[in-house]
């Protein structure tokens, strides 16, 4: 499995959808970092911000654009039938994209860890706990990952119509970020929507250091852990198990 | 009963109402060079993707080394080398990347074994060039070099010889016949170029609108087939009547020029002019002929041939 994961990763190697997605996440966040540096904004806003610009904005765009690129590239090219007559099943070349898109996941954390560490530095309120921060980053980005874990299927649909494809799941990744963008406005709290409750769950986690304002949006944004961990995991389970299933259908007749 | 390497029975393929291959059974032993001769689109990719589970298969069933298919696929694989259509490959990596990947996949490959088998077909190791960069014919050869990188023991080659140029179509040729005749590979081809086939194959099955017409060695088909005797006589029907009365031939055509052909060698050409000049039948012309692979195919396939 470690194996065939590696053999993806190289896979994007001077690949020029692959150069696109790591400027997109290594440019956003960048932005994000600078403009609150510009304003002197307290530590904990530059934190906030790149939670809600990475974590929930940038890591699903890059987790599904990447995914989508590397089951298309197989159509593209012609090579499924290679793997397929190796006796690699299915649902390892399945599960193997998956793994590997979550890598680059974790990759992209690494630098927007890197990104609001140094930011912390030029603020001179920085918290010296990378790992904090770094954990920080790794559960929401997992959060909303997993809510966004639906695109799986619209990828698994469309990966032969790249074009198609690519418009879908931004669009998906922009509705879900605008939903979180527009928490109150559109009485978006009463909502059940797993990008929400992701948001939701991690918000408190997500606070460095505590303000009143900070105390009022916690309790505004209450989410019960169990309820939120368990939509989410449903989503994951759901979206994955369908795909996979789909999946293994559509092959059975290259 | 004879030991098949491979061996199918009633292979059916329907893609919603049409079939495209209908109840096929192929036997390719152990060693020879068994090809799918057959025209563009008459089911020869199709039936190869079944064969190796790469398309589901209606019905019939597969068996391959002596056991069912089915349940064995994963192991069969790892001895079987393919190459399908067009070969695939990964444009952005290198010849040498690209065969990284495949042989990291089988896993248990010798270490030296891209390289050999990059060598065998004449394309360079570690070169810089990408494949997005390669000319048909070496996109091609990757191909089959991608097909012999664990040293299978079946090779099942899909239009093999597809695009290369004169010299790189005698190297494959003599490359595949090597396979066969000094490794003692076992090797299942298809094309539709007849000359190539002619020089190459062992035994062949001729594949006409997914039925297989036609399954036997090449000396058998030429012996039997691709002789005839070519009778020009008046009138046609009467000739016909009496030759089938007397010498009971069973397979013969008429030409649109009135020539009578007729496929059944045994007969003395000397024999039909005596006894049909004893009928006071005199012959225009008689000589006994032999087909090429293209007459015959066109023949049999009742079509306007191939290649
Ligand atoms: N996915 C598909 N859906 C419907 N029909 C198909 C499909 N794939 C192949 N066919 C049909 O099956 C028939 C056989 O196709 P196949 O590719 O096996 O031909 P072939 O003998 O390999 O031809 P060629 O020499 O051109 O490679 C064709 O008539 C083709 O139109
Ligand atoms: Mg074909």
């Amino acid at each position: 499995m470690l194996n065939i994961c590696r053999n993806e990763l190289k896979k994007l190697k001077r690949q020029k959808t692959a150069r696109m997605l790591w400027a997109v996440g290594i440019l956003i966040p960048a932005f994000d970092t600078l403009l609150c540096i510009k304003n002197h904004y307290p530590f904990r806003n530059l934190v906030g911000a790149n939670v809600l610009f990475g974590s929930f904005l940038v890591i699903p765009f890059v987790f599904s654009a990447m995914l989508l690129n590397l089951f298309e590239l197989e159509e593209r090219n012609h090579t499924l039938k290679n793997i397929l007559v190796i006796g690699v099943p299915e649902w390892k070349i399945f599960l193997s994209k998956l793994a590997s898109a979550l890598v680059i996941v974790v990759v992209f954390m690494g630098i927007i860890t890197a990104y609001t560490v140094a930011g912390g530095i030029f603020l001179r309120n920085y918290i010296s706990d990378v790992f904090h921060i770094f954990g920080i980053f790794l559960i929401t980005s997992l959060c909303s990952v997993c809510a966004a874990m639906p695109v799986a299927l619209l990828i698994i649909l469309l990966r032969k119509r790249n074009l198609i494809a690519m418009i879908a799941i931004n669009c998906f990744i922009l509705i879900d970020f605008l939903f979180l963008w527009q928490l109150s406005m559109f009485h978006c709290l009463e909502m059940h929507l797993p990008v929400l409750a992701a948001y939701r769950i991690t918000y408190p986690l997500t606070i460095i250091e505590y303000t009143d304002n900070l105390r009022l949006g916690l309790d505004t944004l209450y989410y019960p852990m169990d309820k939120g961990i368990f939509l989410l995991g449903a989503t994951t389970a759901a979206s994955l198990g369908i795909s996979l299933w789909l999946y293994k259908r559509q092959e059975a007749d290259v | 009963m004879e030991n098949f390497i491979l061996e199918t029975k009633g292979l059916t393929k329907c893609y919603g109402d049409t079939a495209v291959v209908k109840g096929v059974d192929i036997h390719v032993k152990k060693g020879e060079i068994y090809a799918l001769l057959g025209r563009n689109g008459a089911g020869k990719t199709t039936i190869m993707k079944m064969l190796l589970g790469l398309s589901r298969i209606t019905k019939g069933t597969v068996h391959m080394f002596g056991q069912p298919f089915a349940g064995n696929k994963k192991e069969f694989l790892g001895r079987i080398g393919v190459m399908i259509e067009t070969p695939g490959f990964y444009p952005n990596l290198t010849a040498t990347e690209n065969l990284e990947i495949l042989s990291d996949l089988r896993g248990y490959i010798k270490r030296d074994a891209i390289k050999e088998s990059l060598g065998k077909v004449g394309l360079p190791y570690k070169d810089k060039k990408l494949f997005s960069e390669f000319s048909l014919g070496m996109k091609q050869r990757l191909g089959i070099a991608a097909a012999i990188i664990h040293d299978p023991e079946v090779l099942i080659l899909d239009e093999p010889v597809n695009g290369l140029d004169p010299i790189g179509v005698m190297e494959t040729r003599d490359f595949i016949r090597e396979l066969s005749q000094d490794y003692g590979k076992t090797i299942l081809l298809s094309s539709h170029i007849l000359s190539e086939i002619e020089l190459l194959a062992d035994r062949i099955g001729i594949i006409d609108k997914g039925i297989l017409l036609e399954e036997s060695s090449f000396e058998e088909l030429k012996k039997r087939n691709m002789h005839y005797i070519l009778l020009s006589a008046e009138p046609t029907e009467t000739v016909i009547h009496m030759l089938e009365e007397e010498f009971h031939i069973g397979d013969y055509r008429i030409m649109g020029n009135g020539c009578i052909q007729v496929f059944d060698t045994e007969i003395q050409t000397k024999e039909i002019v005596k006894f049909l000049a004893e009928r006071k039948i005199y012959v225009d012309a008689i000589t006994k002929c032999s087909d090429t692979l293209e007459d015959y195919f066109k023949r049999i396939t009742g079509g306007e041939g191939i290649a």
